[in-house]
């Protein structure tokens, strides 16, 4: 059960901690680096690129599930099929939302991000455009953007880095742009519908705005973190979608092959007891319908967690429907029961209490289960 | 706010020198709980209204940390209600919600495990929880059990941690015993 610290500026932080390792080792090589050609600098990224690569794969971040890393691989071989055996895509285990690529081809895409798309046009949306980084050498030029960045930061200190960061926002704000673009082409030439990268962004734009997530201060950006600049590529993506001809969404391949990292996702999620991001993932669109039987409960959870006015009667109502939905589904009747619990309604919890232990005597929470139901038969009793 | 491991480096000095060893037989006062605790042989200890903190070897390597906190303050940082009326599983879910939301002196927290348990004869939670720490020492695999029980006025915690390699199953049984070994004063019975 892996749980991450909460607050949402530690989490996001540790979101892109990997990008700050890359940018750090980066910076600490500048003067290695002073004097070399092109060519020579490039190998000594790549060289430095491929540790970092082992580094991931060896420090367990990898989900390794073969199968989804093949179908997300059949994705960006549709999207650059002149590329076929250079880009490789991996999937990190982690619940935010992420995607980057890096000078070896690699692209690592995190778990969450699949809680945040829809169909498969919007997956392959994110791809082109981390491949659009890729074809075009942007990842090549942001690492050395980051090492002059490092670099003014040891020669000037506080305010060298400060003007650095500018520059490199400023750079970075110009390649997203340009590899928004290079995905609505490849979107529209491999058949998907270019118009989904704009539902991707405006639906993130959407979980920013309701979760007030903050994008983390300093020298690198979280990616899909700043809602204006989310709105700004929602709007330019629209157009530059806006003439191309309709094309495929695959929603059901894409439910198919990610329903399990999807529902793992959410689960590590509740784990970590982020009620607003159970609620942002499981109050749009009908999603609970998707997760049966876990759904409806999740989404209770999520009311539970959050907890403000009201929230108590929202996680019942889900608790309910669960439980009417799927009369099987042992973790709802031990949240209602606790609930009911808090609530002193003692005779319908311990209904709900032992009604779980009978589904799942051995689950984690039948200790505290059975604790409770124990006070309750006490209370109850004459 | 600072940080837990900081503030632990400033004041190691001072308590290298203020730390008492434990005697045969010896039992605390906690007065701010109002519970006796025997706290292992061959450790040593350090008291002050809030807590008490014995340890082994140093403790970054061993600690055993009893701490009483208000209600209004055991989960502040989570926002979260503590309260004799509140029961022992919401008590270790805050716990943990808390934790993580504190200074992050820890990351990859996981939860071995959570049940109900007894402290000083009444009903607790106990969790169990594996973690890197950040700091001081860095990328270091931590191990953490905390028993917890909410009082009239405040919550009751005692806390084991150690390194998982070597420390943390070394030390677990006097810790273990220091547990079973808190109690309300003047109750019959107890040793």
């Amino acid at each position: 059960m892996a749980i991450c610290r909460s607050s949402r500026f530690q989490r996001a932080a540790r979101s892109v901690w990997l990008a700050a390792i890359v940018a750090l080792a980066a910076g600490s090589s500048q003067a290695a680096h002073a004097g070399l050609s092109e060519a020579q600098q490039r190998e000594r990224i790549l060289f430095e690129a491929r540790e970092q690569e082992q580094q991931i794969a060896v420090g367990g971040f990898l989900y390794g599930e073969p199968a989804l890393d093949a179908y997300l691989q059949a994705i960006m071989d549709r999207l650059y099929p002149d590329r076929r055996g250079d880009f490789h895509v991996h999937v990190l285990r982690n619940t935010d939302v992420n995607a980057f690529a890096d000078v070896t081809g690699s692209v690592y895409f995190n778990a969450g991000t699949f809680l945040r798309v829809r169909n498969e046009a919007e997956l392959a949306s994110i791809l082109a455009h981390e491949g659009g980084h890729l074809v075009a050498d942007h990842v090549y030029r942001q690492r050395l953007q980051d090492k002059s960045a490092m670099g003014a930061k040891i020669l000037l200190g506080s305010l060298g880095l400060l003007i650095a960061q500018l520059q490199v926002t400023s750079y970075s704000r110009d390649l997203e742009s340009a590899a928004d673009k290079i995905a609505i082409e490849r979107l529209t030439a491999a058949g998907y519908d270019p118009k989904a990268a704009a539902t991707v962004f405006e639906r993130r734009a959407r979980e920013v705005k309701e979760r007030k997530i903050k994008e983390p201060p300093g020298f690198i950006r979280l990616l899909y973190a700043d809602h204006p600049q989310l709105l700004d590529r929602a709007r330019n993506t629209s157009e530059l979608a806006a003439n191309a001809p309709p094309g495929e969404l695959r929603r059901d391949e894409f439910l198919a092959a990610t329903h399990a990292v999807r529902l793992a996702t959410l689960n590590v999620i509740h784990e970590q007891r982020d009620g607003l991001a159970l609620i942002a993932l499981l109050e749009d669109e009908g999603q609970t319908a998707e997760f049966a039987p876990a759904g409806e409960f999740l989404l209770g959870e999520g009311f539970r967690l959050r907890d403000l006015a009201g929230d108590e009667d929202r996680a019942l109502a889900h608790y309910d429907q669960s439980i009417l939905s799927h009369p099987e589904f042992a973790p709802a009747f031990a949240a209602r029961g606790k609930l009911l619990d808090r609530r002193g309604e003692r005779e319908r919890a311990a209904s709900d209490l032992a009604h779980f232990l009978e589904l799942d005597p051995g689950a984690e929470e039948a200790a505290f289960a059975r604790q409770s139901l124990d006070r309750l038969r006490k209370e109850q009793s004459p | 706010m600072m940080r837990r491991w900081q503030l632990l480096a400033i004041l190691l000095p001072g308590i290298a020198i203020a730390w008492q060893s434990t005697q045969t037989g010896q039992e605390l006062q906690f007065r701010a709980a109002g519970v006796m605790v025997a706290l292992p042989q061959g450790w040593h200890y350090d008291s002050s209204r809030r807590s008490i903190t014995a340890s082994r070897d140093g403790p970054l390597l061993d600690s055993i940390t009893m701490s009483f906190a208000s209600h209004r303050e055991a989960f502040a940082a989570a926002h979260r209600k503590s309260g004799v009326d509140v029961v022992p599983e919401d008590l270790a879910e805050s716990y943990v919600a808390n934790l993580q939301a504190g200074p992050a002196a820890t990351h990859a927290v996981r939860l071995l495990s959570s049940e109900p348990a007894e402290l000083a004869g009444r009903p607790a939670f106990r969790v169990h929880l594996r973690y890197i720490a950040n700091e001081p020492i860095e990328d270091v695999e931590m191990e953490e059990i905390t028993v917890g029980t909410a009082m009239e006025d405040g919550l009751l915690l005692v806390t084991y941690r150690a390194p998982s390699i070597h420390y943390f199953g070394t030390y677990r049984p006097d810790f273990e015993a220091t547990v079973r070994q808190i109690d309300l004063p003047g109750k019959p019975g107890r040793r």
